[in-house]
């Protein structure tokens, strides 16, 4: 038992090793497939640098040499026929003896004695031309022993021998390819290192994006590409890909923002409701009264409410809305929002002051009504009995400030996102709305707005995109 | 006077004919738009409430075959899409009034009654430069409010609430019909805005001892009434 156990846990550590190191694995083995090409083309190009060169340097020599040793051979081959015996050894006697670079010698078959040329005899088991033999030689004069290379023809009784010493041009050859061989050798350690090396970097700027690409399939949004300073293209797509999750994570939240909204504000009144009906139902009288549905009534309009506004926010947002061109007299707006406003100020003692200048957009007259009349509405709500309320509207900018209790500055910026009701006005139903539409009607229009602290109280700026030109 | 109803949910359609005809219509439906318009074409109607999205064919082409033929009865639009857009577009193909689903009762029966008087014949008082109820007259020409012979100062808005509860007077107005006649916007102040200009209002007219009355109907809106 104990040991049946010990042998599974071991099979499991493997099994666990080998996933965890699977990606290892993938990655050494494309480091190593990477540097192998690498080397391969290095060496390939080398080769053929060193062939090249071959062929233009020593094979030149070859070349000129052979050709030359075949050229005499031919001539030969032509005059052994042509001429007789005595007209051969006559003709070629002297240049047989004085030739250098080739040495010629003939001898009879007949008479082994009878030799013309420059070796004592031609050595038995040379082969016939045009098969190349080599064979040693001494050289009386140096003391020496040359290896010539060369073939015999037959002529008249004997045979011709010719041969050119190749000695000095095969210690050539050979060194040419024992450096070659140096080159070729250098340049694959040297092109295994680097290619290891470029590999391995390129891979590792790979690796860094798979990891994240995982981490993100895992479902974790905020991982990013650490970036390098060298703004190439690596870097480029990493900063794309990190701007791409960027996107990526604030539409998730834009979804979990959109998905929590509805859970609190529609869920919420939905379950009082039903606690409401459930109630009335369980009341065992025949007749219900008019207040308990009316109660009812009012939850209901308050969901529809809720839900209008958050389809709307949702189109606003998305830009399923159209902002129109019609000329917007701002100045007109911003009095008939105070106008309607004002009832309201005066049962809070409030005064609205205004300094408004003419000025025309472009846009949905009903949408800006709307923003400026939230915004007082707001200032109206939250500043307190006595505040005093100042809306100024210039070319640049619409301003409405109050000098009532204003908002923390953690919470100017939260203000503007969906419910993010602020703890004070937490009991105001459907506010959680107001502000995230006032900024999503703003930015249909190219507007932009800001929270300040008005020292005290709150400072709500619009700027305006340049005017259309007023009239 | 005779209603023509096209809707294509049998709930709502039901109820629709239920709380016209208690309130003595006389009413007919459609289930569909053909129907609709077939019925709207046959037959001689003071009124018609029209839903948007309709089976066989679509609301706005109704409307749009009848306002071609030259028909010009009012057209009340009923309908799930409340943009502006939207709006606009229902009322442009001749629509005389438009409302959102999902609409209180009471407020599809005071616009209905209001569009209802329209193609009454013009009663007398509509078109003039002045209107009179009891000892209140509202000039249009100069703008003034005069109570039992005394002027009372009123702020531009005022005088177009109160002219507008006055040109309909005796019927219920509702807080978005007076917002959208005085303020002229496509938007729901959502908060009691309309009943405290209402109410002060209401105070001017009783503080100059006017005979007349604005009262609250509940739910709804409001009603001029002469004392």
């Amino acid at each position: 038992m104990l040991w049946l156990k010990s042998r599974r846990s071991e099979g499991w550590g493997i099994g666990l090793s080998l996933n965890s190191s699977l990606g290892l694995m993938f990655r050494k083995s494309s480091i190593w497939r990477l540097t192998l090409i690498y080397t391969a083309l290095s060496t390939v190009l080398v080769s053929l640098v060193l062939l090249v060169l071959y062929y233009f340097s020593v094979g030149q020599v070859v070349r000129a040499q052979d050709r030359n040793f075949y050229e005499v051979l031919a001539q030969h081959q032509l005059l052994t026929k042509q001429l007789s015996q005595t007209e051969y050894q006559l003709q070629f006697g002297p240049e047989f003896q004085l030739s250098e670079s080739l040495s010629l010698t003939f001898q009879a078959d007949d008479a082994p004695v009878d030799v013309v040329g420059r070796l004592s005899s031609v050595p038995v088991g040379i082969a016939m031309c045009p098969e190349i033999s080599r064979f040693p030689v001494y050289q009386a004069r140096y003391d020496d022993i040359e290896i010539l290379s060369g073939c015999t023809l037959p002529a008249y009784n004997g045979r011709v021998l010719i041969a050119q010493n190749r000695q000095q041009l095969d210690r050539w050859i050979k060194l040419f390819w024992q450096t070659s061989l140096g080159a070729l050798l250098i340049t694959l350690v040297i092109g295994t290192l680097s290619g290891w090396w470029f590999s391995r970097k390129l891979i590792r700027k790979v690796s860094a994006v798979n990891q994240i690409a995982r981490k993100v399939e895992d479902g974790d949004l905020t991982a990013r590409i650490s970036i390098g300073k060298s703004g190439d293209e690596f870097d480029q797509m990493a900063m794309h890909i990190n701007r791409m999750l960027g996107q990526l994570e604030d539409n998730f939240e834009t979804v979990r923002g959109t998905t929590d909204a509805i859970a609190h504000d529609l869920r919420t009144p939905l379950s009082r409701l039903r606690l409401r009906l459930e109630h009335l139902v369980s009341q065992e009288t025949e007749t219900v009264k008019a207040d308990a549905l009316a109660d009812v009534l009012e939850e209901l309009d308050r969901i529809i409410l809720t839900f209008k506004s958050m389809l709307e926010l949702t189109k606003l947002e998305h830009g399923l809305m159209n902002a129109g061109d019609h000329p917007v007299d701002l100045q007109a707006l911003v009095s008939d929002a105070v106008e309607l406003i004002e009832p309201l100020a005066d049962e809070n003692r409030q005064t609205i002051t205004v300094n408004a200048s003419p000025v025309y957009v472009q846009g949905d007259p009903s949408l800006l009504f709307r923003v400026i009349y939230n915004l007082l509405d707001n200032a109206v709500k939250y500043s307190g009995e006595n505040a005093s309320v100042l809306v100024e509207l210039t070319e640049k900018a619409l301003i409405i400030a109050d000098n009532g209790v204003g908002i923390a500055e953690e919470e100017m910026t939260k203000a503007f996102q969906r419910l993010s009701r602020l703890d004070s006005s937490r009991t105001t139903p459907g506010y959680g709305l107001g502000l995230p539409v006032v900024k999503a009607i703003l930015k249909l229009h190219g507007m932009k707005i800001k929270m300040l602290d008005n020292e005290p109280g709150l400072k709500v700026v619009i700027r305006l995109p340049r005017p259309t030109g007023s009239k | 006077m005779k209603v023509l109803i096209v809707e294509d949910d049998k709930t709502t359609r039901d109820f629709l004919q239920q709380a016209l005809t208690e309130q003595g219509y006389t009413v007919e439906t459609a289930a569909d738009g053909q129907d609709g318009l077939f019925k709207a074409l046959e037959l001689n109607f003071d009124l018609i409430v029209l839903d948007r999205m309709l089976p066989k064919l679509d609301g706005l082409t109704v409307l749009a075959t009848l306002r071609s033929g030259g028909h010009r009865v009012p057209v009340l639009i009923l309908s799930a899409l409340d943009s502006v857009d939207e709006r606009v577009k229902g009322l442009k193909q001749g629509g005389d009034d438009y409302l959102v689903k999902p609409f209180a009762l009471a407020e599809l029966l005071a616009r209905v009654e209001i569009l209802g008087r329209r193609s009454q014949p013009i009663v007398a008082g509509a078109q003039e430069t002045r209107i009179q109820l009891k000892n209140l007259t509202l000039d249009m020409l100069a703008h003034t409010l005069t109570i039992a012979d005394q002027e009372i100062e009123i702020q531009p808005k005022e005088f177009k609430l109160l002219r507008y509860l006055l040109e309909h007077q005796e019927q219920v107005v509702s807080r978005t019909m007076l917002f959208e006649a005085v303020w002229d916007y496509q938007f729901d102040p959502q908060t009691n805005v309309i009943d405290v200009h209402v109410a002060r209002l209401r105070k001017k007219l009783t503080e100059a001892n006017a005979l007349v009355e604005i009262t609250t109907v509940r739910g709804v809106g409001y009603r001029l009434v002469s004392q």
